[in-house]
């Protein structure tokens, strides 16, 4: 029996046998590089058991990455943006790099995470509404386009194709959503951009500001994936928040959890990466 | 680096919990840890105890299979399908070692086994519809690009091979169907050259009929033929879009009925009829969301969270559920959620019912002696066997009964130590 110190919550993940030797049912040798905050115990191996044999617990998912060292790192990159000015608006983007992971056999790792502070503000969303919408969206000053404008594309894959490249988003009103592939063949599709929907109930802003707070992530071929989580503007408390919430997001989708992580940085489009874990 | 790896000789504290574990491992740590940060480890059960559970449906595991030979090698059975006549119940399954094992199941005994092969990893695997008895035919989609009909009665198995050579190299599909009637095939690819595609085959000539490749962004993860109308097929991507077509029209714009935007990433699509006989389409996502969708509807009728999924378990709060499919559990409609969680040594697998179309759920049933992440199922609502296989290479069948484990009391309640005492090889042997 081994047991390993420390930490307040306690998390069990399994390892892979790669990681340590066997010898008649017992662990030789451990060849794990652990964080501080991690308990280790293993328990037994048996015939159909034996390459998960180990079994780690850990605590507090996100205390692998400190409040200390999480501000220094955005801070640093906050002020390397102000000393070293561009003429654009940097974002932030958060990069992990994954270990222990089979693209071949473990589930795919994508999808959205929502953020509480939006980090691409100059995303532009149209609305594709119906009456009430369109006059919403004009007081609003929000590009819109109504039924009669959608017809005028007469499913030409250029216009469509135009259309889709102008704006990041698109949301529509209940009564166009279901006419849009009538309306506009398969481009918006085809570029990804098929819109949400935008209910009477909702606030026209409100839902606008939870596209643009929404981002995806998706990881290809390669183990690294990153992430525009902020841009150099925001308050460190802002972008500190969004790392934070990313970060455990995204740890949570992972088998191993933090066993799957090699390492976490974050980085502005122009400036040098700062290393998080 | 803190750690401090201990061999640790009194060991009384974690043994007790641990039975099987004798006591002294000698651990040569090659890392430089701090020997003065030992603690006592108290294994945590992950299930909640502070909760009294009352699962409607007992199941007891009536056949296991590990199909991994070699302790080394881990094999995951990646995806499965079954069919079951008389007492025997046909599954076959799609490993990660490029192959597809089908084993007939007589009574909880294996009494025969077919080995199939692809070229790269096998996507999906399907039965052919036979209606009255045990079909042998199964077809097997692969990255290599081909979808393979085989015959298990003919010796030299694979009688066909659909694929689409149009272009120098095959496209790696990603998921297939098969249409309710048997005579057409749909796969999907991932993105190649810039386009994921839908491809259509005639079964009977295997002659490919088309491709649709303007409707996805990226890689198509799911593609189903609507269970009885055949003409009806849905398509699922990472980009979030499920596409609904008409596939009698003759191109790809006018074949494109519906969109549904999951503002997600999906996983699984899967078809279902509720009790006034309309579609629902369920929808899991790669971060563990399910949707349900009315086929007239332009957003979804229910969103079932992670949170939702993980509180209605009996697990400790902090831990999360992975979802690993939804099946239908009467003619009604009602549907469950199979779900597992990767943190016990025991792996966590229960269902989930749906209640009144969600987002309200209630626990069904606890799968005991589950030894693997579980990664596939089948079921069928008729003769409630369930199957699943996973990352240990494991396929298990489970069956309703009363008497779910004969080493645990009945309250439902279930502690790590009633989990499966695991045995090493050489304690038959130790004399006593």
């Amino acid at each position: 029996m081994v047991t390993v110190k420390h930490g307040h919550d306690i998390h069990l993940t399994r390892l892979p046998l790669q990681r340590c030797d066997l010898v008649d049912g017992k662990i030789k040798k451990l060849d794990v590089q652990m964080h501080h905050n991690l308990k280790i115990l293993f328990g037994s191996v048996s015939r159909s058991f034996s390459h998960s044999c180990l079994l780690v617990h850990k605590h507090n998912m996100s205390s692998k990455v400190s409040k200390d060292t999480l501000y220094e790192a955005v801070n640093e990159v906050l002020s390397q943006a102000k000393t070293h000015k561009k003429n654009f608006l940097q974002t932030v983007e958060l990069q992990i790099g994954l270990k222990n992971y089979d693209p071949q056999k473990d589930k795919r790792f994508s999808g959205t995470i929502k953020l509480k502070h939006i980090p691409r503000p100059k995303m532009k969303v149209c609305i594709l509404g119906d009456q009430q919408h369109c006059d919403e969206a004009e007081v609003n000053k929000v590009p819109f386009m109504d039924v009669e404008a959608l017809k005028k594309l007469n499913k030409n894959k250029k216009l469509v194709k135009k259309l889709a490249k102008r704006y990041d988003a698109f949301l529509a009103s209940e009564a166009l959503i279901k006419q849009i592939p009538r309306l506009l063949g398969p481009g918006l599709n085809k570029a990804g951009k098929f819109p949400g929907l935008l209910s009477h109930q909702e606030s026209m802003n409100m839902k606008i500001d939870e596209v643009k707070a929404t981002i995806k992530f998706q990881m290809k071929k390669v183990l690294c994936l990153c992430v525009a989580v902020g841009h150099v503007d925001m308050k460190s408390d802002e972008l500190a928040h969004n790392i934070h919430l990313s970060i455990n997001f995204l740890v949570s989708l992972l088998k191993k959890h933090w066993q799957n992580v090699r390492s976490l940085h974050i980085k502005s489009t122009m400036g040098p990466p700062q290393r998080l874990y | 680096m803190t750690l401090q790896f201990i061999t640790d000789t009194d060991s009384s504290d974690s043994s007790s919990e641990n039975g099987e574990t004798s006591g002294n491992s000698s651990f040569n740590d090659e890392d430089s840890l701090d020997e003065d940060e030992v603690i006592d480890i108290h294994e945590e059960p992950v299930f909640d105890s502070s909760k009294e559970i009352h699962y409607k449906v007992k199941y007891k595991q009536t056949f296991e299979e590990a199909i991994s030979s070699n302790e080394d090698d881990e094999i995951y059975v990646l995806n499965l399908d079954a069919q079951k006549s008389g007492q025997t119940l046909r599954v076959a399954t799609a490993l990660s070692n490029f192959t597809c094992n089908v084993y007939d199941i007589d009574a909880g005994f294996k009494s025969n086994t077919t080995y199939l092969k692809h070229e790269k990893k096998i996507v999906d695997v399907k039965f052919g519809s036979s209606s009255t008895q045990l079909s042998s035919i199964v077809y097997t989609g692969s990255e290599d690009g081909t979808i393979k009909l085989w015959d298990l009665r003919l010796k030299e198995k694979c009688v066909s091979v659909f694929k689409d050579d149009t272009d120098a190299e095959l496209k790696p599909l990603s998921c297939f169907d098969v249409s309710c009637d048997g005579r057409f095939l749909v796969a999907g690819t991932e993105v190649f050259k810039d386009d994921a595609f839908l491809l259509f085959w005639d079964i009977r000539t295997s002659n490919l009929l088309g491709g649709y490749w303007d409707t996805h962004q990226e890689d198509i993860t799911q593609v189903k033929f609507h269970p009885t109308e055949d003409k009806t097929v849905i398509s699922g991507s990472t980009d979030g879009i499920i596409n609904l077509f008409d596939v009698t029209q003759t191109t790809e714009q006018d074949a494109l009925q519906l969109s549904f935007n999951t503002n997600s990433s999906i996983a699984l699509l899967s078809w279902f009829k509720n009790k006034n006989d309309d579609s629902i389409i369920s929808c899991v996502t790669h971060t563990e969301d399910v949707q349900l969708w009315h086929t007239t509807d332009s957003s979804p009728y229910s969103i079932i969270p992670r949170e939702t999924i993980s509180s209605s378990m009996n697990i400790k709060p902090d831990l999360f559920s992975q979802i690993i499919n939804c099946h239908q559990t009467n003619e009604n409609g009602n549907i469950m959620l199979l779900v597992g969680n990767d943190n016990s040594r025991g792996e966590h697998l229960q269902s989930l019912d749906i209640i009144n179309d969600g987002p309200e759920l209630s626990p069904r049933t606890l799968f005991k002696n589950n030894k693997q992440i579980v990664r596939c199922s089948w079921y069928d609502y008729k003769c409630g066997v369930m199957v699943t296989g996973g990352e240990a290479g494991i396929l298990n069948v489970w069956v309703p009964s009363d008497d779910e484990n004969n080493s645990v009391d009945n309250t439902g309640k279930c502690t790590l130590k009633e989990l499966p005492k695991v045995s090493l090889k050489n304690h038959s042997s130790k004399p006593y």
